[in-house]
Parts: C-alpha cells; structure tokens; sequence
C-alpha cells in the first residue's frame, strides 16, 4: 500500500482533500503539508520525516512543480527509489488516488493519476469554440 | 549602475522568484549565489528546471558572483537578478560589489532561534547583524516578496530591536 502526502501553497492542500471528501468517502489515506513558515530546507527537512516514518512506497502531490513544495519534495526524497512526484495536484487527481492507490502497483498508479488530471483540463462545454 | 535585483530568499528560487520577479521585473539572467548548491548538481537541475529557458541561470559562490558582476555592462546589471539564500551571503557580497545599493529581503521564514520581525519575515542574531552591516555601508534594504507588494524599510525597524532600552 502506498501513502501519499499533499504539499503545496497554502491552504490549498487542505481544501484539496477536504473538497475530495465531499465527493469520495472512504480509501486511501492522505496527508497534508503546507509550505507557510517553512524555510526551504526545513520544508525539505519535513516532507523526508514523513517520508522516513513508515516503509513503503510513497507519492506527493505538490502544486508547482518548480516551486519550492516541487523542489522540496525532490530534495527530500533524492535518494529514494520508492517515491513519486506529482505536480499540478487538481481534485480529480486526488479523487483518482484515492479510488485506486490500494487497486494498482504504484507505476500503474501514476499513469492512471497523470491520465485522469490531465484529461480533467479541456475546455467544457462547447469544443468546437477551442 | 545598480542591478536589477538583488534578493534574500531562504527559498532560493521559486515561484515569487521565477513568476513574480523575473516575469514582471523582465530579468533576463538570475545567479544564484549558494555554494551547496554550486557543489551539488542535483539541486542545479531541480533550480535550473524552474527557470525559463530564455533566463540565463549561474550558480557560484559569493567570490564568484562578485567577479561576474564586475565584468557586466550597466545594460547586463539592469537585468540581473541575484539570489542569496542568507542575509550573511548577501552581506559579503555587497562587500566586493559597490553596485548592489539595494537589497531586497523576498523570504526568511521560520527557523529555530529566529524572531518575526515583520509578518512572515524572521530573523536571528546574525541574520541582524548582517542587515545591520548592510545598512551601515548606505545600502537600502526593504521587506518586499513579489514586486509590486509594498516596500517596507527595514532599517527603522532593526536599529529598534537591539538598540538599548
């Protein structure tokens, strides 16, 4: 079984999973870091904590992947093998994870997640007006 | 000849630096003046990654960031952006370039030992005193995340804080 942390800006995290619970209840369980207050190798220093504190394989969605929750996250988990970074974190990506993370091997995972988010982001509606 | 920016972000660059100051402020070359990450080319691809492809991006240390500003011309220096990751670094920086006269200070966020002296924005003794040093040399130093927030002058607000009682 995988876990996964939520690192971004802000609250966003938090509204994240809060909002995917009035959608899904139930699956996978996910953690929330905010990146408020933290100096960047502090941040770094918090996301490898969480990584270290049980074995397994684990995913972190973070906003920007560029951004420092995207390079904290990468500085923290540099030397594990086990471990995904995600950026852009949308709802149906976390819907997605937590409907599937106990069904799928993690590399399934990700191209389900990568999938689901990205073909979330098109114009609604009207197509022919893109 | 001043350059465009100079920054202390304990953040190194990020969002506030790649969007916020280089977008709006049309910096066309940023270093970053850290040795751990001039020793560690890991952490350049994660920085280098962050920065748009028309952006020039250095890594050097302080001596290093020194002798690349003393041979640029003032139209290079007027789109120049400079990131150190303490107050210290940019304090020895400005000993061995008279052209930054204002330094920025983007993002000091909580450590152990450091104190909010404004929102969001705290420091320690040394840190102080490298502001201190700063300030002593002429240079402006103001509190300002993005541009287009508001400046804050900083020097009022640190010559209070260990000024005896």
């Amino acid at each position: 079984m995988t876990r996964a942390l939520i690192l971004t800006h802000g609250k966003l995290g938090r509204a994240l999973l809060d909002s995917a619970a009035h959608i899904f209840r139930g699956g996978a369980e996910v953690d929330v870091l905010s990146n408020e207050d933290f100096c960047g190798s502090d941040l770094a220093g918090a996301v490898r904590a969480w990584a270290d504190a049980e074995e397994g394989p684990v995913f972190v969605f973070v906003d920007v992947g560029g951004g420092s929750c995207g390079i904290a996250a990468q500085l923290a988990l540099r030397d594990r093998p086990d471990s995904w970074i995600l950026g852009g974190v949308n709802l149906p990506m976390v819907l997605t994870y937590l409907g599937a993370a106990d069904q799928l091997e993690p590399v399934e995972l990700v191209s389900k997640l990568l999938d689901r988010a990205l073909n979330s982001v098109r114009l609604v509606g009207d197509e022919s007006r893109s | 000849m001043s350059i465009l920016l100079a920054r202390i972000d304990d953040r190194l660059i990020h969002g506030q630096v790649v969007v916020g100051c280089c977008g709006s402020l049309h910096a066309r070359r940023v270093i970053l003046c850290d040795p751990e990450v001039m020793a560690d080319e890991f952490q350049q691809r994660l920085y280098a990654a962050a920065v748009p492809p028309d952006i020039q991006l250095d890594f050097c240390d302080v001596p290093g960031t020194a002798e690349i500003i003393a041979g640029l011309g003032e139209e290079e220096c007027r789109h120049l952006i400079v990131v150190t990751g303490s107050c210290a670094a940019m304090r020895d920086l400005c000993e061995s370039c008279p052209s930054i006269d204002r330094v920025c200070l983007g993002g000091l966020h909580h450590r152990v030992e450091a104190e909010e002296v404004w929102p969001g924005f705290f420091l320690d003794a040394e840190d102080r005193n490298a502001l201190r040093a700063l300030l002593d040399r002429g240079i402006e130093v103001v509190v300002q995340r993005i541009p287009g927030e508001e400046a804050i002058d900083a020097a009022e607000r640190l010559r209070a804080i260990d000024s005896p009682t």
